[in-house]
Order: structure tokens, then sequence, then C-alpha cells
């Protein structure tokens, strides 16, 4: 088990230094090259002298090996992500500030989300082909097909306009715990995430409840004569639990870029507003920074994931290792 | 709702207050009525301010950071805009008027004696720190132009007491150096004279050009440099020390929320008259017009594409947008600005045609201004011809004609007339040489017109004005590509032609210049060959005589500006104007128009 | 696992496959809503080419638009009124779709021809070049989707080929992890094992063997794929980072449609929500049905 996890530890590190190495090239495509941020920050005053001066100030007139090299030596040996070219803030003080607050919104919604959508897959799998079935596979399918965007502002029209029930917009105090002070604020967008990865998950759900319910051994416990409510919890809910605990482990990259949209429309100052707000803007580093570090969340999600699958099944152990 | 109930009771409590104090003081008095109310104001989206010390470089100087910021604590020497103005506001300065002696090459200024929050004058000195700073770092300011102006034709400059004396290399023209030089300095105080939190040193108080106090300044610089964008610091003694405005800074996020709150040290006339004033951050301006619509905001903003009908004639306001006429009044605003479309003059593929002014009178001519302010812009925008914002002060210029009214058949026939044939709806050449309706230099026989433009899709307005402008170009015959840039908010898609890889030939940011911090709209930034911020190469002597004439001898605008009219540097297109929304309750003795984005809610009561 | 080799058995047997598609082809006529899903498709689909060809309506010139009434409800001039530009919805709705249908094929087709070639190669070679192409897979995995998107966006600018381009060649991704998993499987089978030991060629096996079996999935993902290409588009047009001007996509519209929605123009975004929301709807379900299909072990039951 040891060797497995510092095995897929080494993988993992792997992965991460080809995350650094493209996210930090991609600028150098850019129509302008590196020097396009020099631009988008002078804006009409990108005096040939005023651009020399903050490239040279910025470290941008070395050569991309030497930039590269000092970029992964300091995020690695100091985690120093460098300094945003738009916020006064250094890059890590950017992720201080809005890594709680997307986490709050993000983690919440995923709470629900799994609260909703796995006993909603196991149901619709038992009643398969009933009308509940269609009426959930159906609603299932529309919020699949919607656009984040648009249930978010029709959420905004009707709950916040028309029938005025709840806020619009989150509290924009800095601290995380603002979801404390005013609960009611966070329905509307912490619903709107959720109903999007319930259409998702509850899907995945019942296809993979349904799939464990024709392997074999099921079929032999139900020959068996075992009640099918007992069937259902004790062998296929426990056997589909394992590509359930995968698929969060790789939905944690869509969290976050499901929660770009709606942090944008209600205005929730989290990273994915932030990441949005650097990439329109050319703010390399902070754009540089937000991706590794998610990359980073994504590779330790999948780690554990992978690791929680090992402990469940030796077998996996033996196939990870190729 | 947690705001909009903390917002009545504060309102409650503020009428009860001001109706107390009322009996109690002469009612002519308004300003001595205590402070109260708070007055939530809407920051423009993604732009949060971020930069406190008032010498900043290009990369911070942003009306955001400036004006609408660090003004409310920091009081330049010459304050600009008031309102519907945008001329010098003696009354607001810290400083007395110049005075030009020795054939406009002396000048001097006296200061008021203002008082900054910890009880210091507002002095010479101050005003020195300013100089002495920006002497040894030129380039670490934002208006720095090499030859020109402070500090490269100061000789010599000192300050004792109350009084700066400046010696220049040669005569300048009164109008321009105080707009344009002297404006942009803002008197520091001797408590940011340091190189660390405890390390004083000798900036401020050192001779003006002196090796010792280069040092010093730079090391300064340095330290203040970081620490102005530390926002953590900005509530801070050291900071706030320096505050000689109406209002001091008592919190700030890193979002970009800021409240403010009365400086009761201000000289200054108008008093702060409520009790907190609050920028509010917002991702979008959409985020923005839902706390609108919930009332949350007193002073904020719409963008004129969601404006359900148009306004009765441009610059007029007109009918609300949806259930906001309960609450707010719209407010038109044009700012202090001229908009324009950027020309390449380089090496790009259509850099030939753009070189020849008929097909930039043919170009200009094409632009249906009328038509696009009022579809486009529903009539928040105003036709503008020339490099004058169309607010300038007439004392600064006489008048200039529009020169190339809208007509695609005079369009037609500068091509016509030029050695231009229409064949199956392409413009091609069939005439070359540089005779006299000939097509001109560079152009060969068969050459078809093709132009490559690039513009900032920052709004519907924005693509609806730029697609109709290419539909009118397109008919005459001219092949047009387009490629949309793929962020808003700043100039840094239509990079400068100095690039080598940039390929427009004609760009638009979607935005123009705003005569801030220099106010005088005298182009030698723009339009003067080499120029720092002559993005597209334009080169023209008599542009280069006419606006040396504006900088150096007391002369009118008006040459300048006729010459920018028919000669045409760049394209001239709509000026937009902003769409403020300011709540019913709010009152002000300066109207709510803000040409030059001077953020002054010391006028602001309930 | 007989079925599965029962599946196998039939495709991989030139001489029986005809009674396994012709029953999958009834199990798939059989779902009435399959049935209804494709005719929709197909019918927009048709109407979305053909439409703005043999009934123009002005959609790109801003300047005549601008003589047109802006954000006028339905009428007998304009079916389901004008927008805020002064552009005829109804016609906007065909031609913006043209946009977004075409992005949507394309960018799916591309999505799944590299991810199977991908997910084959690598599936079938294994070893170390298994694990390299893998990993390098992980890495695109572990970077939000939509952040990439905007990123190359922002870099490589939003014309039309580029968005296809941008869409088609990183949504292959999660395919070929499928189909590698496919491949894998079948390349462990007996029969593989048995043809590359008599001497096979590895591209003959593949060709012969992995492929076919894989086709099912393929199939199936393929359909998503598409599904999702046009949904990613969508949220680019809500970012304004979609088609350009004057020309549109069915996201822009939605985008420009949601901005008027307080001002009461239901026509300008209800309309094309409908019609985009049940392609994507009926994309998915056509999938949906297609894995059914080929799922023989759930037709058994």
């Amino acid at each position: 088990m040891f060797s497995y996890i510092l095995r897929r530890l080494v993988q993992s590190f792997v992965v991460l230094l080809i995350v650094i190495v493209m996210t930090f090239s991609l600028p150098y495509f850019q129509p302008h090259g590196i020097l396009a941020p020099a631009f988008a920050v002078l804006g009409a005053r990108s005096t040939p002298l005023n651009v020399h001066v903050w490239a040279v100030q910025h470290g941008l007139t070395q050569s991309y090996f030497v930039r590269l090299y000092k970029y992964i030596d300091q995020l690695l040996l100091h985690f120093n992500l460098g300094h945003s070219y738009k916020q006064s803030l250094s890059v890590r003080s950017i992720i201080a500030l809005y890594v709680p607050r997307t986490i709050w919104l993000a983690l919440s919604s995923l709470i629900f989300t799994v609260i909703i959508a796995i006993p909603l897959g196991i149901f619709q799998a038992s009643r398969r082909n009933t009308v509940v079935d269609y009426a959930a596979t159906g609603t299932a399918f529309l919020l699949y097909a919607m656009p984040a965007f648009l249930l978010c502002m029709l959420a905004i029209d009707a709950f916040g306009f028309h029938w005025p029930r709840f806020p619009i917009s989150p509290p924009s105090g800095v601290a995380p715990w603002a979801i404390f002070t005013d609960p009611k604020a966070f329905i509307l967008p912490v619903g709107c995430l959720t109903l999007l990865s319930v259409a998702g998950l509850s899907r995945f759900m019942r296809g993979t409840v349904l799939e464990v319910m024709v392997q074999d051994y099921v079929r032999t416990a139900r020959a068996k004569g075992c009640g099918s409510r007992r069937v259902l919890w004790r062998h296929a809910f426990r056997n589909a639990l394992g590509p359930i605990v995968t698929i969060l482990g790789l939905s944690i990259p869509a969290l976050f870029g499901g929660a770009l949209i709606v942090e944008d429309v209600f205005n929730y100052a989290g990273l994915g507003v932030q990441t949005i707000n650097a990439a329109i803007t050319f703010d390399v580093p902070t754009v540089l920074g937000i991706t590794v570090l998610v990359s980073i969340f994504t590779l330790l999600g999948n780690l554990m994931a992978d690791v929680a699958l090992g402990l469940i099944d030796p077998r996996i152990r033996i196939e990870g290792a190729r | 709702m947690f705001r909009k109930g903390k917002f009545r009771l504060a309102l409650t409590v503020g009428l009860v207050a001001a109706s107390a104090s009322l009996g109690l003081i002469a009612p002519t008095i308004s300003s001595a009525a205590a402070p109260s109310g708070t007055i939530n104001i809407a920051e423009p989206p993604n732009a949060t301010p971020a930069y406190i010390l008032p010498f900043y470089p290009p990369s911070e100087c942003t009306v955001t950071n400036t004006s609408s910021f660090q003004v409310m604590m920091y009081r330049p020497l010459y304050f600009f805009g008031l309102g519907s103005s945008a001329a010098l506001q003696p009354k607001l300065s810290t400083g007395n008027l110049p005075k030009y002696s020795n054939g406009n090459k002396t000048v001097t200024l006296t200061m008021k004696g203002w008082k900054f929050a910890d009880g210091q004058t507002v002095d010479a000195e101050s005003v020195m720190f300013f100089l002495n700073m920006y002497k040894s770092d030129p380039t670490g300011f934002c208006t720095y132009t090499a030859g020109l102006g402070i500090p490269d034709q100061i000789a010599s400059a000192s300050g004792h007491g109350n009084t700066v004396v400046i010696h220049l290399k040669s005569s300048v023209s009164p109008l321009w150096f105080t707009d344009n030089e002297l404006a942009v300095i803002t008197p520091m105080a001797n408590t940011w004279d340091l190189t660390s939190a405890s390390k004083t040193a000798k900036c401020a108080s050192g001779a003006y050009g002196a090796a010792s106090t280069t040092a010093s300044c730079k090391a300064v610089r340095t330290y203040l440099n970081t620490t102005a964008q530390n926002v953590s610091t900005f509530t801070g003694k050291m900071w706030q020390s320096g505050d000689d405005g109406p209002w001091k800074l008592t919190t700030m996020d890193n979002l970009g929320n800021a409240t403010f709150q009365p400086n009761k040290k201000y000289s200054g006339p108008q008093k702060a008259q409520v009790e907190n004033v609050k920028l509010i951050a917002f991702t979008t301006a959409q985020a923005e017009e839902n706390q609108l619509q919930a009332g949350n905001i007193q002073v904020g903003y719409v963008d004129p594409s969601i404006l359900t009908a148009p306004a009765p004639s441009p610059g007029a306001a007109g009918p609300n947008w949806g259930q906001l006429g309960v609450k707010y009044n719209l407010v038109p605003n044009g700012t202090f600005a001229n908009n324009y479309m950027n020309l390449n003059f380089g090496n790009n593929p259509g850099g030939v045609f753009l070189k020849q002014l008929y097909v930039r009178q043919a170009l200009q001519s094409s632009i249906d201004q009328a038509s696009i302010d009022k579809n486009a812009f529903k009539n928040y925008a105003v036709p503008t011809w020339s490099a004058l914002p169309p607010s300038t002060p007439s004392s600064e210029t006489g008048a200039v004609k529009e020169p190339y009214p809208f007509s695609l058949t005079a369009a037609e026939s500068y091509f016509t007339n030029n050695g231009w044939t229409n064949t199956g709806g392409h413009l091609a050449c069939t005439s070359p040489g540089t005779g006299s309706g000939d097509c001109g230099a560079g152009i060969a026989a068969n050459a078809q017109l093709k132009l490559n433009i690039e513009w900032v899709s920052g709004s519907n307005s924005e693509d609806e004005m730029m697609n109709a402008v290419v539909a009118d170009w397109t008919s005459l015959g001219i092949s047009i590509s387009h490629t949309e840039g793929t962020f808003n908010d700043t100039a840094g898609s239509c990079p400068v032609a100095y690039t080598p890889t940039t390929t427009y030939d004609i760009c638009n940011w979607g935005g123009g210049w705003l005569y801030a911090p220099d106010y005088y709209p005298s182009g030698e930034p723009l339009y003067l060959t080499g120029a720092g911020s002559n993005s597209g190469l334009y080169s023209s002597p008599t542009m280069d005589t006419l606006i040396k004439q504006t900088l150096s001898s007391n002369v009118k605008l008006t040459a300048f500006a006729n010459y920018t009219a028919t000669n045409l540097p760049v394209l001239w297109d709509p000026l937009n104007y902003g769409t403020f929304e300011i709540s019913k309750s709010l009152k002000s003795s300066i109207g709510f128009k803000d040409v030059l984005l001077t953020g002054t809610p010391e006028y602001f009561h309930y | 696992m007989t079925s599965t080799t029962a599946e196998v058995a039939a495709l991989s047997d030139d001489d029986l496959p005809v009674p396994m598609w012709r029953q999958r082809l009834k199990i798939f006529m059989g779902n009435k809503l399959a049935i209804a899903s494709c005719v929709y498709v197909i019918f927009i689909t048709l109407a979305c080419f053909l439409v703005p060809h043999l009934h123009p309506t002005n959609q790109t010139n801003q300047a005549i638009a601008f003589s047109t009434p802006q954000s006028q409800p339905p009428s007998g001039a304009h079916w389901l009124g004008t927008d805020s530009s002064g552009f005829d919805v109804l016609g906007r709705i065909f031609f913006g779709g043209e946009y977004s249908l075409t992005l949507g094929f394309l960018a799916g087709f591309i999505t799944i021809v590299v991810g199977t070639l991908y997910g084959m190669i690598s599936g079938f070679l294994g070893g170390v070049v298994d694990t390299a192409m893998m990993r390098l897979i992980d890495a695109f995995l572990s970077i939000p989707y939509l952040f990439l998107l905007i990123s190359l966006i922002t870099v490589f600018g939003r014309s039309t080929v580029f968005l296809i381009g941008i869409i088609g060649l990183t949504g292959w991704w999660g395919n070929a992890r499928i189909i590698r998993g496919d491949a894998l499987l079948i390349r462990n089978l007996d029969y593989a094992n048995a043809s590359t030991s008599m001497g096979a060629n590895k591209w003959h096996v593949i060709r012969r063997h992995v492929f076919p079996n894989s086709i099912s999935n393929i199939v199936t993902v393929a359909t998503f794929s598409v599904a999702d290409a046009i949904l990613f588009l969508s949220a680019l047009g809500f970012l304004g980072l979609g088609i350009q001007s004057p020309e549109t996509d069915w996201g822009t519209m939605l985008q420009s449609g949601t901005e008027q929605i307080q001002n009461g123009f239901w026509w300008e975004v209800f309309p094309v929500a409908v019609v985009f929301i049940l392609v994507v709807v009926a994309i998915n379900y056509i999938g949906d049905a297609l894995r059914d299909a080929f799922e023989v072990r759930l037709i058994e039951r």
C-alpha cells in the first residue's frame, strides 16, 4: 500500500510539472508575446519607454528558461507565485483571499448535490422506467442542457424581482464565514450551483447502479431471494460507491469551473471571477497561480480517491501499478 | 435584505439628527449640520482602487486609483473639475493660482497653508517633496514626456515657507503649464519621507536636483511604492497622517470595498455632509444593476444599451430603466474626453491607403455619427470631430467646424476623384501614380482597398457602432476583415503600432483619451511625431508646429483643433456618455454630473 | 461476461453482424422519445441551414438594422419581434443556430476523432507509452475546462475557425480515457492476444478488433461531445467570448437576451432558450438511447 501511494505521489508530481510548464509557456504564444500584459496594464500610456520599464520591473526581459526555472524554484521551495500585474497583491494573497470564498460556495453545493443526487439516482434505478423515473430523468436532462448563466439569471429574475424572496447577491465582505451572517443570501447561488451539478451526478448514479444491478453477483443475490431493497443497498449501492468516489475526485475542476459562472452572475468575489478577470486583462501570474493551485487540488483529490479505492479493493492497486 | 435594513436605519437616524441640529443652528449654514447618513457609491465593474500614493506610475494611472480614491484624501496643488465644469477650481486647490514672470520662464507658487490630518501645514516643502521625487525618477510618474514640462524643462526649483519658485529652461504657455504640468502635483506630507517604517529620509527637504536628494528620493520612492500597493496599510497612521482632503479612509478590504468618514481637519471650503461614504466593488455591470434594483446603492450607473427608450436629444436624460425610475434619477454624464479610432500608419498592409488624406476623408465622412448616437447609444452620446472634448472651456479654444459631415456620396466621390473604380462592389485602383487624381504613392494598379479592423467588444453598443461603420464602409466597396478583442476594460488590445506584431489598420478600443491628470487638451502626448502615446505613428510637420506653438506661447487651441479635424490623425467617433443612477433622496449643490470623474461626495447630502 | 463475449463475437465475425445491428436498431426505433429527438434535431438543423438562405432576413448589416425598430414585440412583420440591435429574432435563431450547430458538430467530430486515436494508441500500446500519455491527460484534466478555454481564447483570439479548433482540440481528454479503457479491456481479451501471437500486425489488430468493438462507446461519446461542445460555446457566449458580431450564436443571443429580461422583452430570451435547450436535450437523449441499444445486458432483462 505504501509503495502504491508513493508511486501515485510521484506520478502526481510529474503531472503537476507538466501543468506548470504548459501554463507557463502559454503566454508566449500571445500575439504580442509576454509583453501583452504591459500593454493591457499601461493602456493608452503604452509608450516604448513605459513598456520597457515595466518589462524590466517584472523580469520579462529574462530568457524563457531562466524565468521558468525561477518560477518553479519559487513555487516549490517558497510557495511564492509571484505578484499580480493588475492588482497590488501577491498571487499568494489573492489565493488566500478568494480560495476560502470559492470553497465555501463549491463545498456547500457539493454537499447538497451528494445529499440529493445519490438517493435520487438510486431511487430512479430501482424504479426504472416508471413515471417517477421519467420525470426525474426529464428534469435532469433539462437542467443539464440549461446553460448555467441562464438558470442563474432566471432565478434572479424570478426570486429577486418578480417574487422577491431572497437577496440576489451574497455579502461582499472578505470573510468566508459571511455565510453565517446572512445565510439567506446564499440560497440562490448555492441553489443554482447545486441544481446544475445534481443533474449530472444523479444521471451518473442511476447509470452506475443499473450497471451494478445486472452484475452476476447481484443477480445471484436476487436469485437467492434477497429482498430488492436489501439488494439495492447492500450490494448495488456499496459497489456503486467506487465510481462515485472517483467521479467526485475528478469533478473538482468542474466544480471550480461551474462556480465561475455562478460567481460572475451573483457578484460573488471568488476564484472563478478572479480567474476570468485576470485572463481578460492578461494578468498572467494570477491565472498561472490559480491554475496551478486548482491542479494541485485536483491531483490531491484524485490521489485520495485512488487511495480510498485501493483500501476498499486490493485489485485496483494492481491495476493502478501499470 | 441585510444591507437594505441597515441603510434604512442609518437614514432614519440621519434625518432625526439633521432636524434636531437645524433647530439649534442658523439654518443658512447648511454645512454646519452634523454629518449624517451613508452614501453607497458603486465602483466600475472589475476596477477597484489599489494604489494610494499620489506619485503614481503609468500602470496605476487610472481614474479608479486617482480621482475616485486618492483625491478624497490627497488634494492636488490645482484641483480640476467640479460637477459639469472641467475647469480649474481655485477654491478647492491647495495652492493659490501660479504667477508667471520673466517672459513665462519663472513660475511662483504660493500655498494656502491648509493642514494635514496630523496638524502640519501643506507648505512649500510638501510641493518640493513631489518635485524632488519626480526629478529622481521621471519614468516612475504617469504623465512624464521626455523633454517637455516637469521635470525636464525645469532649470531649478526651490521652496521656502509657503512659496515655491520654479525657473524654466524656456518659456511656456501658462495655460498649458498650469493645466498639464502643475496640475499633476499633489503636495505630500513629510511624514511619508521614509525609507522604512521608522527610518526618515531627506527627499522632502533636500535641494532640488542635488545628487544626495536624488539618492534619498529613490529609496523613499521604492519604499512608498511597495507600501502604496499594500491595502492593509491604507487605513494606517502613515497614509492617514498625510490626509489634507475632506475624507479619511477608515476601512478598506482587498476586494476594493472602502469606507470614508469626514476628515475633521480639512481646511477647504466644503466639509463632508454625511457620516459615511462607501465605495462598493463589483465584478460585473449586471451585478451592479441588480443592486440598483434592490435599492442598495445611492450613486450607481447603468449601461445605456439596456435602457428601453432613447433620450429625447443627444446628452439629455431620457426615461429611466425598468423599476429604477421610482428610486433613481438618470443623469447622463459626458466626460472630459474625446473618442477616436486609431489609424495605423506603420508597415501594416493597409498603411499605404491610410497615408492618403482622401482615404481618411472618405472613411470619416462615412461614419454616420447621428444614427450611431441615436440607435447604438440611445442618444447618450454626442458626435465629435476634433481632438478637443466637447466640454472644452471656451477660454481655451474657439469654434471648430465639422469638416466631414456624414455623406456616403461625398465618401464615394473621394474615391472616384482619386483614381478608384468600384467594380462588382470592390474598389480597385485604376489610376495609379502620384499625380493629382491618382491613387497615390505605394498603391499599385488594380490594388484592392482592403482594411483590417480590430475593436474591443466591450458592450453591445460598441459592437453595434462598429458593425454599422463596417457596413457603410463595405457599401463603398472597401473590403473589411475584422477581429474583436477579447477583453473590455483596457486599451491594451490596440497595442501601439511600434510593436512589429501589430497588424491592424484601424483599431477602436472602445474609449478615447480622458484628459486627466493632464487637463489641457493640447495633444502633445498623442499627435506629436514620435510622442509616447502616438499609437499610430502619425507624423505631420504642420501638426508638430501647431502643437509646439500651443505649448510655448499664449495661443488658444483653435488652430491645432481645426487641423486635427481636417487632417484626421485618427478617425473621430461619438463620445458616449456615462449614465449615472442617482438616488432621489440624495441632494447636491453642484448637481450630479461629473465630467472629470473627480469624486466629490462632500457636496452630497440627504 | 458471456453477453459481452457474444457481442464481441458478433462483431468480429463477418458472417453474423446483421441480426445484432437489426436488433439494436429495433430497440432504438422502439424508443419513441429517441425518434422524436432525432426528428427534432434533423428538423432544426435543416431549418438553420436552409431558412437563412430561402427566406433571408437582414442579420449582418447594422446600418440597415438601425432603421428597424429595436426590441419590438412580435408582429406580422417580425413573427418573434426584433432584438435590441434591430435584427429579426426568428431569423436570428436560425442564423445563430447555423453557427452553434456547425461549431458543435465540427468540434464534436474533432473531439471524437482525436480522442479515439489517442485512447486507442495509448490503450493498445500500453506500458511506458500508455503511462506517459495518460499522465498528459491527467495534467489536462486537472485544469478547469472553462479556465483553459478562456485562457486559450484570450491568447489565440476567437474567429470561428479558432473557436472550433480550440473546443475540438481541448474537449477530447475525457473521451480518450473512455476509449483507452475499452482498448485496454479488448487488448487483453483472448482473441486479440491470439491474433498478435499469430503474427498479426498491431495496426491490423487495432483496425480489425479494437476499433469495431469500441464503436458503441465511440458513437455514444460522440453524441455527448456534440452536446457538450454546444453547451461550452454558449458559456463562452455568456462571457462575451462567443462568435464575433455581427454574426452570432445561440449562447451570445441568450446572453444579450438575458440583459433585456428585466425590461420584459421575453421574445429575446425564451424562444431561443427553448430551441437551444431542446436541441441539447435531444442530442443527449439520442446518446442515452444509443447507449441503451448497445447495452446488451440491459436488453436481456
